[in-house]
């Protein structure tokens, strides 16, 4: 291979740029192996396409540089009163887009101000209310106390405590159904019957009749429901025997005509 | 070949300082340009002196063609083992590696060499021979293509080139200050060569 034949094919082109074919690329490689001048050539080459390439590099990088200063270019080609123009809007929506985080924090520490405020005026009112209902429980059972001790006075001896004065007499429905006891022994010496004529039926007054085995022991008409819409006798304990009672509930119309309301029965046992 | 086999130490240096440039011109072709040209530049001398200090090459005729067979095998074996490794196409890698990122002073070297290239490019006065410049080493357009639209012959092409070149090589030794044929590749080549040395001293 000689540099007649390297030159007329252009082989240092050729071969720089990867087209010769592989048979051609390995003799020509063999020789320029061995020839300063061949390789010399070849880092010409590639010195020179790499300096062409940096140079396309840098002037694309000017012109991209020179897209981006266009806008002072523009700016510079202004006369003196638009350019002062466009600095001082320039500056008014720099100084816009400042204030405005300022202007909201400020109006959102003083919102929260007035929040604090208010509820610490709550928890005051709270506590205040607190201490009022702490007054007033004390009062409470102080008056509980004294009514206690009045009660333990009014009690008579040997009456249980808890036992009712007052029995409630219901109707009894069926025949399974145990029908109120009295225990004498746990009464005080005055017992009340107490009986809900109920709310249906308004009438001009009430008659009760206690019976005793079927015999009327006690008869009373002319009555009148309490403050409680209940009708209430009071009996003294010693009127009472050990024994099946029973107390018919009657109402009188006004025209003086009587309507059974109901069958109270009850058990009496003990002894007074 | 005798004082390499008897193990002359200045001898393979001056194997390398022989054919250092020309297989870095190889091995820079076949790598295109990429930083592994430096370990198979290294390879390629270890090989081919290991054989030598053996006796496997007796003929001196043969060597440079010895030195380009084992240079061009050891590229081609290094890429085909890169695509074992790596089977798909990465463009952007490839790429990068194309390109490499510049540090400091490599960075600083290009750009004066792009102000070489463009001072030849200026002086070139030309038009036609400008953009011929620009379809060939930067389009990378085929030759014979460029030379039809341009109505040369490619003998007329290969002048135009050979100029710009010639051209751009007076202008390199005139801002280096340097004679001889002392190129962009040259100090590269020369810390190839050094580190060369010390290996070789190294293993000695």
């Amino acid at each position: 291979m000689d540099h007649a034949y390297i030159e007329e094919n252009g082989l240092i082109e050729r071969y720089h740029q990867g087209l010769l074919p592989p048979e051609e690329e390995a003799r020509f490689e063999e020789h320029f192996v061995a020839c300063p001048e061949c390789t010399e050539q070849l880092e010409l080459a590639r010195g020179f396409q790499r300096g062409l390439k940096s140079m396309v590099a840098e002037d694309a990088l000017i012109a991209r540089t020179a897209v981006q200063l266009g806008l002072f270019a523009w700016l510079a080609r202004r006369g003196r009163l638009a350019q002062w123009g466009l600095a001082l809007a320039a500056l008014l929506v720099v100084f816009v887009l400042g204030i405005l985080p300022v202007l909201w924090v400020r109006e959102e520490s003083k919102s929260l101000r007035q929040t604090t405020t208010s509820l610490r005026e709550r928890w005051q009112s709270r506590d205040r209310d607190a201490a009022d209902l702490q007054k007033r429980l004390a009062e409470s059972e102080a008056n509980r106390r004294e009514l206690e001790a009045k009660l333990a006075q009014a009690k008579p001896a040997g009456v249980s405590p808890g036992l009712l004065p007052v029995v409630l007499l219901t109707a009894v429905r069926g025949a399974g159904e145990p029908p109120a006891t009295i225990d004498l022994s746990r009464t005080g010496p005055v017992l009340a019957l107490a009986v809900d004529p109920g709310a249906g039926a308004r009438f001009a007054s009430y008659r009760v009749t206690l019976t005793r085995t079927g015999a009327t022991v006690f008869r009373h008409a002319g009555l009148q429901p309490n403050a409680l819409e209940t009708l209430m006798i009071t009996f003294p304990a010693t009127f009472f025997a050990s024994g099946e009672y029973r107390l018919r509930v009657e109402g009188i119309q006004a025209d003086g005509t009587a309507s059974e309301i109901g069958g109270y029965p009850f058990r009496v046992v003990g002894k007074r | 070949m005798a004082r390499i086999q008897a193990g002359d130490r200045r001898a393979e240096e001056r194997v390398v300082e022989l054919y250092g440039r020309s297989v870095a011109v190889l091995l820079d072709r076949h790598t295109n340009g990429r930083p592994e040209a430096q370990d198979l530049f290294q390879d390629t001398f270890r090989l081919v002196l290991e054989k030598l200090r053996r006796g496997e090459l007796r003929e001196p005729a043969k060597l440079p063609g010895f030195l380009a067979q084992i240079a061009r095998s050891l590229a081609i074996e290094h890429y085909r083992k890169a695509t074992r490794r790596k089977t798909d196409t990465d463009s952007e890698a490839i790429g990068e590696a194309v390109a490499p990122s510049a540090n400091p002073l490599s960075a600083l070297l290009e750009s004066e060499n792009a102000a070489l290239v463009r001072r030849v490019i200026r002086e070139l006065g030309n038009e036609r021979d400008r953009e011929i410049l620009l379809r060939f080493y930067i389009a990378e357009e085929d030759k014979d293509r460029i030379a039809a639209d341009h109505g040369l012959t490619s003998l007329q092409l290969n002048r135009v080139l050979h100029r710009a070149r010639q051209r751009y090589k007076e202008l390199f030794l005139e801002r280096t200050g340097k004679q001889g044929a002392a190129l962009a590749g040259g100090a590269i080549l020369l810390l190839l060569i050094t580190l060369w040395k010390w290996m070789l001293r190294g293993a000695g």
